[in-house]
């Protein structure tokens, strides 16, 4: 089923392919770790979000974060994006009227990236000896002691999401930047490969 | 001389690759890399050359194609297949074979580690050329680092500050890239090339390890091609510098960008062309050997064949012996790295294996084309027989691609750190550009 990006279905989806194939389980099974990707919102994700249903799929991965720690967010860039397009953070973000805000997008999308700046949407993964434990949308400065942690624009991510290229490359030509333990990271590159070509393998609504 | 008992149990689709590439090293290849090599430097790279019909028809085979993974347009070849298409190459000409290698480094870089733009751009091209409009080489030695570039990644990062700057240098600007210095006379195929793999210091970075990689076509504004150089063998692929002078690229030129993978790059790039260079020593050495048990079966000395005194019967026997060993380890550790590099495309190949392949190849190359030429007597000093220029050859294999003495160093360090780890251990590459 094709899902959007980025949403919470797109999440669960990943979730459950990933626990679900038995070739990922065999060559993970000595990994251990977690990732933190940092996905920074650049023009292509003002462009995207201009669409009602990928900007609810956004605000929803959003609004899964608890109200308490919502708190981290204030002041920061992401806050002021949310200002821009009229939201609060205290608001039920999954109940806002997409269309309206995805309009005054569209309307104004040079002020609203101006705004959204150093935004960024945090997903951190939890992965152990083959199963994947965990996904979940963090927090500014949540989960930044992850094993690794996976850093660039949005339209690189979305590049790897889709399926038109692959992790490695992205990070070998500096598009993504990887910090970790670059030692396990090598000796676990199948692990890493065949997750992202899980991911990549998810359909995605367009 | 094709036939030759394979231990290695060959597929009929292996045994008519063979056959069709020797075939084409014996009455192609070879007879055009003798006229190349009796040919000044200048000649060879003219328009109607016999260096461009043959490049021409490689294409055409596709032979250029064979190390791309089949989901990146490659005819999906076993490793097996590739070292017997470089074999059979290297049995006609080290040249020809040093030029199909370095075609393919710009290109299948790009297509391993490259954006899909720079493939659709510049590698779907290059792979369905059939006339030989593109030709890429392989941009790293430099005036002032040769061996440099291949110990930098092993020694202490304070000793390799001290290497000095590179000679090429990359700076960025906007959405460009700013590519100037100069690449040493020793580039392979350069003179004849239209794109170049090009390594490249960061511009105000310590040392040439902060580097990258990056394609260059080579009718960009700046570039500027040396005369081809007259060198001792391998004439057969024309040699010369490349010159940088403010050349722009965009931004997705850069297959590899400066960092910790930079290291990984050079270090796995290696494996391959350790793999290459190994496979080739061997065609050579082949070469070489088929050409000294001919001739010493038919020449009489003594009254006899020379086959028949025992001197020539052991130097005969240990040329068979090196061959075969060289043979059957360089198909072996070439079976492990492109399982690796090209099938699981995981980037963690094992150095010391892979060097240990082209370094023992070209070793034993050399001693079996300089036994060849003994068992020749004076005629092996004479370009009446092509052992003359097979021993040349040979001898050019220590040094080209990286002379033994600094790869066995080089592969020294790996032995020493990792021998008991069964895995690829970075650590070399996180201290020196973590």
């Amino acid at each position: 089923m094709a899902v959007v990006f980025p949403s919470k279905e797109w999440m669960e989806e990943l979730h459950k392919n990933v626990n679900a194939d038995e070739e990922y389980k065999k060559v993970a099974a000595n990994w251990e770790g977690d990732y933190l990707c940092v996905v920074e919102l650049d023009e292509e994700a003002l462009k995207d979000f201009q669409n009602p249903k990928v900007l609810k799929g956004f605000l929803e991965m959003l609004d899964s974060i608890p109200k308490e720690k919502r708190e981290s967010f204030r002041g920061t860039p992401s806050e002021k994006m949310l200002e821009a397009l009229g939201l609060s953070l205290d608001a039920e973000l999954s109940e806002v009227n997409v269309e309206e805000i995805a309009k005054k997008i569209a309307e104004n999308p040079d002020k609203i990236l101006e705004a959204a700046k150093g935004a960024t949407l945090n997903i951190w993964m939890d992965f152990w000896h083959g199963e994947f434990r965990h996904i979940e949308v963090a927090a500014p400065g949540e989960h930044e002691d992850a094993k690794f942690k996976l850093i660039g624009p949005y339209a690189v991510f979305k590049q790897l999401v889709m399926g038109k290229a692959d992790a490695i490359t992205l990070v070998v030509s500096g598009k993504l930047k990887l910090q970790g333990d670059m030692g396990y990271m090598m000796r676990n590159m199948a692990t890493v490969k065949k997750f992202t070509d899980l991911m990549a393998s998810i359909p995605i609504e367009s | 001389m094709s036939k030759f008992l394979d231990l290695d149990e060959l597929s009929e689709e292996d045994r008519m690759l063979r056959e069709e590439v020797h075939r084409f090293a014996e009455e192609v290849i070879r007879p055009a890399s003798v006229e190349l090599d009796r040919m000044p430097p200048e000649d060879r790279i003219k328009p109607g050359s016999p260096y461009f019909k043959v490049m021409k028809q490689m294409k055409k085979l596709g032979y250029h194609r064979m190390y791309l993974p089949e989901n990146k347009g490659g005819p999906g070849l076993t490793p097996l297949q590739r070292y017997i298409i470089f074999e059979e190459v290297a049995w006609g000409s080290l040249g020809f074979a040093t030029a199909l290698g370095v075609d393919m480094i710009p290109f299948v870089s790009a297509a391993l580690f490259g954006t899909p733009e720079i493939y659709e751009e510049l590698v779907v091209p290059w792979i369905e050329d059939e006339e030989g409009k593109f030709h890429g080489c392989w941009g790293v030695t430099e005036p002032e680092h040769g061996s440099d570039y291949l110990i930098t990644l092993r020694e202490d990062p304070e000793l390799v500050a001290r290497f000095g700057k590179g000679n090429v240098v990359a700076e960025k600007d906007g959405d460009e890239w700013v590519i100037s210095g100069q690449k040493s006379a020793w580039v392979s195929s350069a003179p004849v090339a239209t794109h170049c793999g090009l390594h490249a210091q960061l511009k105000g970075s310590r040392s040439i390890a902060e580097g990258l990689f990056c394609i260059v076509p080579l009718d960009s504004d700046g570039v500027k091609k040396g005369k081809p150089a007259d060198m001792l063998g391998m004439r057969d692929d024309p040699q010369g510098e490349l010159f940088f002078d403010n050349v722009r690229i965009p931004e997705h030129y850069v297959v590899v960008a400066p960092g910790f993978f930079y290291g990984i790059f050079c270090d796995q790039l290696l494996c391959l062309t350790s793999c290459g260079m190994g496979a080739f020593a061997v065609g050579l050495a082949r070469a070489c050997f088929e050409e000294a048990l001919n001739y010493a079966r038919q020449r009489v000395q003594g009254g006899v064949e020379i086959a028949k005194h025992k001197n020539i019967k052991l130097k005969l026997y240990e040329m068979f012996e090196k061959v075969e060993t060289a043979r059957y380890y360089v198909r072996k550790v070439t079976e492990y790295t492109h399982k690796k590099i090209i099938e699981q495309q995981t980037a963690d190949a094992s150095p010391r294996h892979a060097r240990a392949a082209q370094i023992y190849a070209k070793k034993i190359a050399y001693e079996v084309a300089h036994d060849a030429v003994q068992i020749f007597g004076a005629y092996g000093l004479s370009k009446e027989f092509i052992i003359e220029k097979l021993f040349r050859d040979a001898r050019s294999m220590l040094i080209e691609d990286g002379t033994v003495e600094v790869l066995s160093l080089e592969a020294a360090e790996d032995v020493i750190d990792n021998y008991e780890k069964d895995f690829y251990d970075v650590n070399h590459i996180t201290r020196i550009l973590s």
